[in-house]
Parts: C-alpha cells; sequence; structure tokens
C-alpha cells in the first residue's frame, strides 16, 4: 500500500476507466494511488435508497445517488434553477448525468458495449465531415478484446449477429467470453417485426454476466434494474473492482476532490491537489498522473489548473480543451401496440438495430441506432391509468393492458465535433468554492436533418410495422448520458488536447483517457471504447516509465 | 431483533385493528416529525372499507394498510373527514363501471379518491418533493403484473429463464 | 552459443525426465486410477485455488494451523517423481512420506487404509503416468511449536491408525460392500462428518454423526430422523451427491460442493447408488448441531418480511434502528432470495426456509461469509459471499451479519436467534480453533518445569550429602 501522499501513478477519478487502469498498472508492479471526489458507497445502500423512493423518482437514475456537499453531481428531478449544477445555455440542453461516487456512473449504466467501426474512425477521410481518429480500427481491435473480457461482456459468437458486421473486414481476434443473453418475449417479437423491414435487431454486447459467473460476480438473474443499479453485481460496474484494486496494494481516497493540477517550470505534472470536506487542502505528488474523472469534469479541472505558463489552463495550447462536447442526442417514441409485448423481463438494453447507424448518407447526415427499451412498464403506465379515473377491476386491466401493449424505441443519433460545443467554468460557485460548469451546446443542422429524412421515417415504418395504434415521439432530443469530445484526440497539437495513447500533448506525464478524447461518436454507448482508450494508455503508462 | 419486537410483529397480524395501536409509532420515520394520536380502530375499518370499494379488492394485508392510512393521514389534511364524505359518496354509485365520476361538487372526493388510490397502486402518499414510499412491492402496479414480470431490483430466476414467459 | 548450450542441456533433461515417467502402465489401468482419484477428490486439496492440478499449494486452516498440500505431480525435483509404488502406499495409507516423516492427518490416510492393494497399484499408475508434471515448489507446512514436530504423530497413529479399517462383512450384499468401501475408504466422508476428539481423532462411536469443519458445519448423516437424515430416499441422496441439491431439503456449500463438483458428480451411477445405499444403514445417532433449533431440521420456517418497519425509511436509519437484521436482509439477500425468503419460483435461488442451510447456526453464517460456489452438470451455482473477499458484494460486518442470521433464523429457521457476534468472529477467522496447542505448549512448559524442579531437588540433595565426609 502506498503511503497517503504519493505513488508511481495518481490516478484522479474511481470511474470504469480510472479502475481499468489502475488494475494493469497494479499488475505491472507500479504503485497507484486513486483519488475520488465522492464517497464510498455500498451497493445495499444504493439499492435500498432505489426501493425507498416514491415512484416518480424511480425513473431517474440519480436518484438513488444523493450527492455528497463537497462533490455535487446533477440531480435533475430535485434541482432548482439556483441550485443546479450544470449551468447551460444554447438550443439543445447538455443536460448530462453522472455519479460523483467511488466507482462513478458505471453505478447506473445500462451495460450497453457496441463497439465502433472502422467507417466510425474516418469520418472526415470517408465522408468528409467531423474528424478521424488517430488511429484505424485494427489498432484499437486487440483493445476491444481484452476489454470484453476484463469487463465479462456477453455477445454472439455467429458473425451474422455481431457488430461491427463481419463484411467490413473487421475479424475478431478473441470470441466473447460469453454468450449472448436470451431476448425476452417483447424483444423476439420485435425482432420478427424489423426482420419484415429489412432490419436485423441483434443482441446488444454487453457486460453483464450470461449464464455463468464470471469475474467472481454472479449471474444476471433479470431483475431488470440494470438502471439505476444491479443488486447482485451481475452486471459490471466499477464499484465491483474496487476491493480488488485494494487487495492488489492500489490505496483509493474517497471525498477528496482535487481541484488543481500542479505543473512545474517544465510543464511537467508534479502534484494534484485536494479539499477534504474539512475543506484542508492536501498535496499529492506521483511521477504520472492520469485525469480520468468523466468527460465534464476532466476539462473542467484542467481549465481550474491554468497557471502563468498555460493561462488558458493546462493541456490546453491547442485551446480545444472543453470544446467540441458530444454525446448521442436521443429521442423517444412511445408506442401502444394492440398486441402484448412484455417489456420489462430480462436486462434493461438487450438488442438494437445497428446497422441504421452506417452508410453513404454520412457525408450528409448522422446515422441512428434504434433500440427497443425493456424496462419494465408498469411504473410508467400506472399514473396514466389512474389518470383515467378508473377504479378497481377496470384499473387492473387498464394497468395490465398498458404495461403489456406499450413500448418505448429509442432513435440515438450521432454528433459531430463543433468547437462551439464548449464547456468553460461558470461564475457559479459550488460547495468548495469551485466553479461550476458552463455548457454551451447544439447539436447541428447534420443530426437534426438526420431526424427530419432519416431516424424517424424509419422510426415510424417501425411503429406502423409493429401495428402501433397511438405513436408519441420527442420533439427535442433528449442526451444520453455519454459524455465525449472534451478532451479530443488527434495528431495534430494545434487542433487536439491528446495524442493517440491519451498522453496530453502538452505534458508528457499527463494522460486524459475516456470519453473525452473519443473523436467520434458514431451511435453505439462509449464505454467499450472508452476503457479500450484507457488499456492503451495504461499500455503506453507502462512503458513510459520502465523506460525511463 | 429481539423476541419482543417480534412478538408486536406477530400479534399485528393476528391480532388486528385492537392491537395497532401499539404498533403505530414503529411504522413512522424519525422524518415524519409529528406524533399521531393512537390509530382508531374504526377509521382503518373505513379506510380498508372504502379502499376495498376502489380497488375492487378484499383482505388487504394489516400492516400495509396501516402503513398507507398513516401516510396519507400526515400528506392530506382532514383526511379521516374526507373518507367518511368519500365513503358516502361510494355507496352512492360514484364508483360503479369501473370509473371515477364525480362532479365539481364532490371534487375535493375525487381527489381523494386518487391520493388513496395512488397509495395502494404505488404506494406513495403525498406529491413531489413531499411524497412518502411506503411500499413497493406489495403495492398493486406490482401485484398486477406479478405473473409476467417481477417488481426491479428482486430477480427473476436462473439466467435465461425469462425467455420462456409470458 | 552459451543460450545453444543451456537450451541443449535442457531439451536432453526433458527427454529423460519423461521417458522415466512413462513407466510402461498401461491405459485401462491409469483410467482406473483416474477413476479412484476422481472418487477419492485428489484434487480438492492438492491444488491451490486457481492454480495447477494436483500441484499442490492450497493453505487449509486447520484448528491447529495453517497447512499447506504438497505437490503430487510426478515432478522429480518437486512431487512424487521419485516415489517407489510401495513409499506411495505408504504415503497413502499410512501416512509415512518417502523420507519416513509421517503426514499430517488432514491428509485422510486413516481413511484410505481401507483401499485395496489392486486400487492403490491403479492410483499410482495415474500419478506417474496420467497427471503431467508441474516443477514448481510449495511452501512447506509450517505449524506452531510444538505441533511441527512430526514424530509426535507416530504415537498418534499407533493409537488412532487401524491399518484394516474395514471388518469382513459377508452376510452383506455386494452393494452395501462397494458402498462401505467408498464411503469410509476413498470418499472418506467420515473426515468431515465424524465429530473429533481432544487428539483430534475420529470418534469412532459417534461415526458420520456432523462435525465442524473450517467454518461450515458437516451434518449428521446417520439415517436419525430429527437430528440425520433419515427423512431421505436413497435415491435423494443420490441425486444430492450428483447434484449437490434436494429441493426443500438441502444444498451443498464449502468443502461438499467442492467434493461434489470435483468428485461425486463424476463417479458412476452404481457407485453413487451404494454409497447412499450404505450410508442409509450407518446406526442412526441423534446428536444434533450446537445451536439449532428443535424443529425438524428439513421443514422448519415460512415465508414472511419485515418490510413494514423499513420501507420509505432511509437505508442508515434501518442500519442503526432495531430492524438490523431485516435492513440487511432487505438490502444484501431479498434480490435473489426473495423479500419472503420464498427464492425464484425456478428455485434456482433456493428458499431460505424449508432449508437446512438456516436450521442450524454455523452454514447459515458460514454461507453469508463465504458464499456458495458449486459446479455440477446441472449449471454452476453461485452465491457471492458478504465477508473480507475482493469480490464480496457487500462487506458486512460481524454486527451485521449476527444480526441478518438472527433474523434469518428467527424468519425462516428454527424460530429462535442463536447467533452471537463472537460467532461470526470465529467464522470469519476459519472456524473454531483446537485448544490441543496452547495446552500442548502449557503441558509441555509445566513437564520441562517439572523436570528442572526435579533436577534442582536431585542437585541439592546430592551437594547437601556430599558435604559429609
Amino acid at each position: 500500500m502506498s503511503k497517503l501522499n504519493s505513488a508511481d501513478v495518481v490516478i484522479v477519478g474511481t470511474g470504469v476507466v480510472g479502475v481499468a487502469i489502475a488494475e494493469q498498472l497494479l499488475d505491472a508492479g507500479i504503485s497507484v494511488l486513486m483519488l475520488e471526489a465522492g464517497p464510498r458507497v455500498d451497493r445495499a445502500e444504493v439499492v435500498e435508497n432505489f426501493r425507498n423512493l416514491p415512484l416518480a423518482r424511480k425513473g431517474d437514475p440519480s436518484s438513488c445517488y444523493p450527492p455528497k456537499p463537497w462533490a455535487p453531481h446533477p440531480m435533475p428531478s430535485l434541482e432548482t434553477p439556483d441550485d443546479s449544477y450544470l449551468q447551460l445555455t444554447g438550443p439543445d440542453k447538455y443536460a448530462q448525468t453522472f455519479i460523483r461516487y467511488a466507482g462513478g456512473s458505471t453505478w447506473h449504466w445500462a451495460g450497453t458495449s457496441w463497439r465502433l467501426t472502422p467507417q466510425d474512425m474516418r469520418l472526415q477521410s470517408e465522408f468528409g465531415v467531423g474528424r478521424d481518429w488517430a488511429f484505424d480500427y485494427a489498432t484499437l481491435e486487440p483493445y476491444y478484446a481484452r476489454t470484453e473480457h476484463l469487463l465479462g461482456i456477453c455477445g454472439p459468437a455467429d458473425p451474422a449477429l455481431q457488430w461491427p458486421p463481419a463484411d467490413m473486414g473487421t475479424p475478431r481476434s478473441r470470441p466473447y467470453p460469453m454468450p449472448p443473453l436470451p431476448f425476452g418475449p417483447g424483444e423476439e417479437r420485435f425482432t420478427e417485426v424489423v426482420a419484415g423491414l429489412g432490419y436485423k435487431n441483434i443482441p446488444t454486447s454487453q457486460a453483464r454476466n450470461s449464464g455463468m459467473p464470471y469475474d467472481d460476480r454472479p449471474a444476471c438473474c433479470a431483475s431488470n434494474n440494470c438502471v439505476p443499479v444491479c443488486p447482485v453485481g451481475a452486471k459490471y460496474d466499477a464499484a465491483t473492482a474496487l476491493s480488488r484494486l485494494e487487495s492488489k496494494g492500489a490505496t483509493i481516497a474517497a471525498n477528496a476532490v482535487v481541484y488543481k493540477v500542479e505543473a512545474n517550470a517544465a510543464n511537467r505534472i508534479e502534484a494534484v491537489h485536494y479539499l477534504d470536506p474539512d475543506k484542508r487542502s492536501h498535496r499529492i505528488a506521483g511521477r504520472l498522473f492520469v485525469l480520468a474523472c468523466n468527460g465534464i469534469e476532466t476539462p473542467k479541472l484542467l481549465l481550474m489548473s491554468k497557471n502563468d505558463r498555460n493561462p488558458n489552463g493546462l493541456a490546453n495550447s491547442s485551446d480545444q480543451v472543453g470544446r467540441n462536447m458530444m454525446d448521442h442526442p436521443q429521442l423517444t417514441m412511445t408506442l401502444t401496440l394492440d398486441e402484448p409485448y412484455w417489456a420489462g423481463v430480462g436486462p434493461v438494453v438487450n438488442s438494437g438495430i445497428m446497422e441504421t447507424s452506417q452508410g453513404a448518407f454520412r457525408s450528409e447526415h448522422a446515422g441512428a441506432y434504434f433500440r427497443f427499451n425493456n424496462f419494465a412498464r408498469n411504473r410508467f403506465v400506472t399514473f396514466a391509468a389512474l389518470n383515467k379515473g378508473l377504479v378497481g377491476k377496470a384499473l387492473d386491466a387498464e394497468i395490465r393492458r398498458m404495461t403489456a401493449c406499450t413500448a418505448d424505441v429509442v432513435l440515438a443519433h450521432e454528433v459531430l465535433p463543433d468547437p462551439d460545443n464548449r464547456l468553460t467554468l461558470s461564475d457559479k460557485k459550488d460547495w468548495h468554492g469551485l466553479p461550476k460548469p458552463a455548457i454551451h451546446y447544439d447539436v447541428g443542422d447534420y443530426t437534426r436533418k438526420s431526424a427530419e429524412v432519416y431516424s424517424v421515417p424509419i422510426g415510424k415504418r417501425i411503429a406502423q410495422a409493429m401495428g402501433a395504434t397511438d405513436m408519441k415521439i420527442a420533439t427535442k432530443f433528449a442526451q444520453s448520458k455519454h459524455i465525449m469530445g472534451g478532451t479530443i484526440m488527434g495528431l495534430d497539437p494545434r487542433n487536439s488536447v491528446v495524442d493517440a495513447e491519451c498522453r496530453a500533448h502538452d505534458h508528457e506525464n499527463l494522460f486524459l483517457p475516456g470519453g473525452g478524447a473519443m473523436a467520434s461518436t458514431a451511435c453505439g454507448n462509449s464505454t467499450i471504447t472508452m476503457v479500450s482508450l484507457g488499456l492503451r494508455a495504461a499500455d503506453a503508462i507502462v512503458r513510459q516509465l520502465r523506460g525511463a | 431483533m429481539t423476541p419482543t419486537v417480534i412478538g408486536r410483529r406477530r400479534a399485528l397480524r393476528f391480532v388486528g385493528a385492537a392491537m395497532l395501536s401499539g404498533v403505530a409509532g414503529s411504522l413512522l420515520s424519525a422524518t415524519r416529525t409529528r406524533t399521531f394520536a393512537q390509530a382508531d380502530g374504526a377509521a382503518l375499518a373505513v379506510f380498508t372499507q372504502v379502499s376495498g370499494v376502489l380497488t375492487g379488492k378484499s383482505g388487504f394485508d394489516l400492516a400495509l394498510a396501516m402503513g398507507l392510512y398513516q401516510a396519507l393521514r400526515q400528506t392530506t389534511p382532514d383526511f379521516d373527514a374526507g373518507l367518511v364524505a368519500l365513503k358516502v359518496s361510494l355507496a352512492q354509485g360514484a364508483g360503479a363501471d369501473g370509473v371515477l365520476a364525480f362532479d365539481d361538487e364532490h371534487k375535493p372526493q375525487g381527489a381523494l379518491a386518487q391520493a388513496i388510490l395512488q397509495a395502494w397502486y404505488l404506494g406513495v402518499a403525498g406529491k413531489g418533493a413531499k411524497a412518502l414510499c411506503v411500499a413497493y412491492i406489495e403495492t398493486l402496479s406490482n401485484r398486477a403484473v406479478a405473473a409476467e414480470l417481477v417488481p426491479p431490483s428482486y430477480s427473476y430466476g436462473a439466467c435465461g429463464s425469462w425467455q420462456a414467459r409470458p | 552459443m552459451k543460450t545453444c548450450f543451456v537450451f541443449l542441456r535442457a531439451l536432453v533433461l526433458l527427454a529423460c525426465s519423461s521417458a522415466a515417467y512413462s513407466q510402461g502402465f498401461d491405459a485401462v489401468t491409469v483410467a482406473r486410477g483416474q477413476y479412484l482419484a476422481t472418487a477419492s477428490d485428489c484434487i480438492a486439496c492438492h491444488t491451490a485455488h486457481k492454480g495447477v492440478p494436483m500441484a499442490g499449494g492450497l493453505v487449509m486452516a486447520s484448528p491447529v494451523g495453517d497447512i499447506v498440500s504438497t505437490n503430487i505431480t510426478p515432478s522429480r525435483e518437486h512431487g512424487i517423481g521419485n516415489y517407489t509404488e510401495q513409499q506411495f502406499s505408504d504415503a497413502l495409507r499410512k501416512g509415512v512420506r518417502a523420507d519416513g516423516q509421517p503426514l499430517y492427518p488432514a491428509m485422510p490416510y486413516v481413511s484410505y487404509a481401507a483401499m485395496t492393494d489392486a486400487d492403490v497399484h491403479a492410483l499410482y499408475a495415474y500419478f506417474m503416468q496420467g497427471v503431467p508434471a508441474v516443477d514448481k515448489a510449495v511452501p512447506p507446512t509450517e505449524l506452531p511449536f510444538p505441533m511441527n514436530v512430526r514424530a509426535s504423530m507416530k504415537l498418534w497413529n499407533a493409537l488412532f491408525l487401524d491399518e484394516s479399517p474395514l471388518k469382513p462383512a459377508p452376510e452383506r450384499s455386494p452393494q452395501w460392500l462397494r458402498g462401505r468401501y467408498l464411503a469410509e475408504g476413498a470418499a472418506h466422508c467420515g473426515t468431515c462428518h465424524t465429530p473429533r476428539g481432544f487428539l483430534m481423532q475420529e470418534k469412532k462411536e459417534l461415526n458420520m454423526a456432523g462435525a465442524q469443519v473450517g467454518p461450515w458445519y458437516a451434518p449428521n448423516i446417520t439415517p436419525d430422523g430429527a437430528t440425520g437424515i433419515g427423512g431421505w430416499s436413497e435415491a435423494e441422496l443420490v441425486q444430492y451427491l450428483r447434484g449437490g441439491r434436494v429441493e426443500g431439503k438441502a444444498q451443498a456449500a464449502g468443502s461438499m460442493a467442492e467434493a461434489i463438483t470435483h468428485s461425486f458428480s463424476q463417479l458412476d451411477e452404481a457407485d453413487l447408488q451404494a454409497i447412499a445405499h450404505y450410508v442409509k444403514t450407518l446406526p442412526a445417532i441423534e446428536k444434533a448441531e450446537d445451536g439449532a433449533g428443535k424443529a425438524e431440521r428439513f421443514g422448519q420456517g415460512k415465508p414472511g418480511n419485515a418490510l413494514g418497519e423499513l420501507r420509505g425509511k432511509g437505508y442508515q436509519e434501518g442500519m442503526q434502528g432495531a430492524y438490523l437484521g431485516a435492513q440487511v436482509y432487505s438490502a444484501n439477500c431479498a434480490a435473489c432470495h426473495g423479500v419472503n425468503g420464498e427464492g425464484t419460483p425456478d428455485g434456482y435461488y433456493p428458499s431460505l426456509f424449508h432449508n437446512s442451510a438456516t436450521f442450524g447456526k454455523t452454514n447459515l453464517i458460514a454461507s453469508i461469509l463465504y458464499g456458495v460456489d458449486r459446479k455440477t452438470g446441472d449449471g454452476h451455482v453461485f452465491m457471492p459471499p458478504f465477508g473480507d473477499q475482493p469480490n464480496a458484494v457487500n462487506h458486512l460486518s460481524d454486527d451485521e451479519v449476527a444480526a441478518l442470521a438472527n433474523y434469518v433464523q428467527v424468519r425462516f429457521g428454527g424460530g429462535a436467534p442463536t447467533v452471537k457476534v463472537e460467532d461470526v468472529a470465529e467464522s470469519r477467522a476459519g472456524g473454531p480453533q483446537s485448544h490441543l496447542l496452547p495446552l500442548a505448549r502449557i503441558g509441555m512448559g509445566a513437564a520441562v518445569l517439572g523436570l528442572i524442579a526435579l533436577l534442582a531437588f536431585v542437585l541439592l540433595r546430592r551437594r547437601a550429602r556430599g558435604g559429609r565426609p
């Protein structure tokens, strides 16, 4: 165990990227100290928090994670305009949520792990829009395989059902460690229906133990509660790794809010400074530093760390820190059907149509991915049934009907990096007196046009094929909570923040892996790519420290 | 967990309303700071009777009924009086044909009926930030679909067993 | 050039060693040896957690200290590659190593003493020829003084080792004889299920009547009605040995789960039936586990919950209050075992009532702290642990486990809470420690003091005498 004031590598953030890197480093014999802004909380407490919530708040995944005063995170159901954490401007609100607890936001993720495709990484070369990644799919592929085995990601062995599809020339170097989870009845029906339209609804590659214990964690038993919390740890979340990291020698300090990264005269990082809940400051030194605090907190910290030599913030000679904020803008289609689908059996997201994210049209507008949401419907529909004034058996029958015969289909889009989609430091202060983040966001015409001419028309065809008697579709994009772009990767230090190994161009011993480094979003959830970038960074860190 | 407490808990189940007064206090959380007069067996009986008409069910779990009743009393002003009035309205046929119909004069009773239904179906009394969660698994909304779905955060069965149903 | 030479030398050595291993045993004998090794469950002790089979290194907590299993692969340097068949037989049936030193009876040689010469030969063939050699040393067992004086085992063996433990029984059926041969011999059931005396010897008069094994309790498997398995049919016993579970009765965890995974589940049906038949003819002994309730071991308890006291209040409040056990249950256990302890409809997660695991206290505490991990042909049953392990779903404290266990006992088990916080601490430490060690030390210390006193007395008297002319 390292002393609590220095280590070879200091990692800020104990989310999925931070813990993945920590484990690689510990296995290589490097000492690791991790600093987490928020508290260490037991799974049991989170589960009971969820069960104790009034029903309306059960739908907001952050509600069972009340933040500590010193580590605020957005709480959409409770915030008022005066006390909200994110200061949002622009035509589309970048209303992200994330959890500042040890274990980070994977506490409440759905586990969805879609790989990028080769074209997703070459938007500029292929379609003349956006940016190319600093390396190709073939370089990333072995890291995807490592991530799948590290987190326990299950998926199909049949290439016809895999993503990316076999015809993209992207053979998998290793099979999935576990077979896919079976579809529930609603998903089976959805699969049949969209097949009639020529679409394949394929099993979601997901970080969930399928049919067997994996990583000494139990198999999925369909609690249908992945979001907001898996009660048994069958879904991978970073909190499951914390005890194991400590058994390997990591020091994990909770309730330590890092507020400054200290660079020396040679622009090497020497230390980080954090505040404890008594508002005392502490300095932690190290040889090398990793900021893995999520796509909002990492750029915020870099901006807060400005000094004379780096007046725009650390790692920011490119002026790209905090810019290019991206996400997967989504529209939810709520359907009433005349046959029972019974969503709610099995994990909450278990399948999707991904092929619609690819195509030549991407020179004109964004792609989209369609997923049949498998959350149990009764908690959404009971309000509506009550509002109809029904009582007695009629009320029960209506609840049953609506639970079985309504469904949500989500249309998730890609977005292009726009430097004006930007995170800056607002003049509002949090409990520690640190600036709250301000984010200006506009999903852009590239995405809006997709909704207009592509995704929504497809959605309507799907609704029709499902026999929907009623269809409501959101008119404004909501956020998927996949925070990307704020520390973007590129080969040219003049227009990017990190290099191909997520090392800051400006500071040789500072790494910024995670969603912030992603140069494009594609349509699928970003976590597997974030962790793969983290593993690549870990390899580079090990080489760098051994070579030194 | 002392045997005395268990004994009280068992008594609650078997002895009925007469014993409720001793246990009433223990069903309230510390955040509900008001203390209540001892639960009146008669008032609870009105509550369960009205609930029976509204939900179309009988044989309620006494502990659950007690918890909901206490929560509703805390979040609804003049709950007991409103209950009596609602009982009268329902006896006059306001809830026939499975639809609640109240004219403008009886709107408060309509609201009360909604509150009671919300309590039974969603396990919640009150609204917004002041809402109190009293029950989760036993809510009638979960009960209505229990043959096909488990309430989230409880397991369905062995991995893959959900493929067969419903 | 130098590396080339080293490489060649290694190749030559490899060729020599592998030539020596193939001593010409035929495949049938080796296969029979493998089956017997499965029945004897050598792999369970002689393989480290996630280690190479038979290469040793598993640290086992015993009441007198930690014992490390040895490498029994045919490695010449670190295993038993140099053992003759006689030496192998002596180790197996007399508890004597090739260097003449006795083994500790953690190795169940008192049971294996029942094995026939032909079976020992087959086992030897398997271990010499059928097991890949692993050239890796394991740390030696170092028990605290005076247990590390192995010579004392010679006296122990003289007292307690019966070199022909199975007496002739010509009136018995071949199936019974086979069952006895396996149960008392290779499968060494008594090693766990027979209580031990002060000197750690099996108490033959209480054969299979239940005993503590580390943090677990190996229950009474005599046919007694209330405290044993009198209510089980032979078919149920076979089902249990094959799959580790009989619904409404019991499921295997701890060492028994391992034994089922590695041994019983792979035996022939006829052998399992023989074992079941034999076990059901054992003399019935009425002996309940300490802390077990009065009710019938398999039929007690009923569903129910305490949510009314908890729901809607905060978790922290629930953890401070009088309903700690109920709160811990709801937060940690109910997701799988059901709000009312009923398990899942398909029985994958067992109900906690009508379940012998909640009947006593030892296995209840151990299940909570250590979980269940059991792989059979039916699949992989896995309950995560709640102790200090890196993969614990939640690290429960001794107070929390005690409150939880008492809640489960009252609601789903025998009906009365019998778990103390010290019981949990003891289980977490690996089970009860024997008094043998400190008493042996005290005894030795007293003997030494006594000797010194005697010597001093003799010397003083001599001096006094020598003073006279």
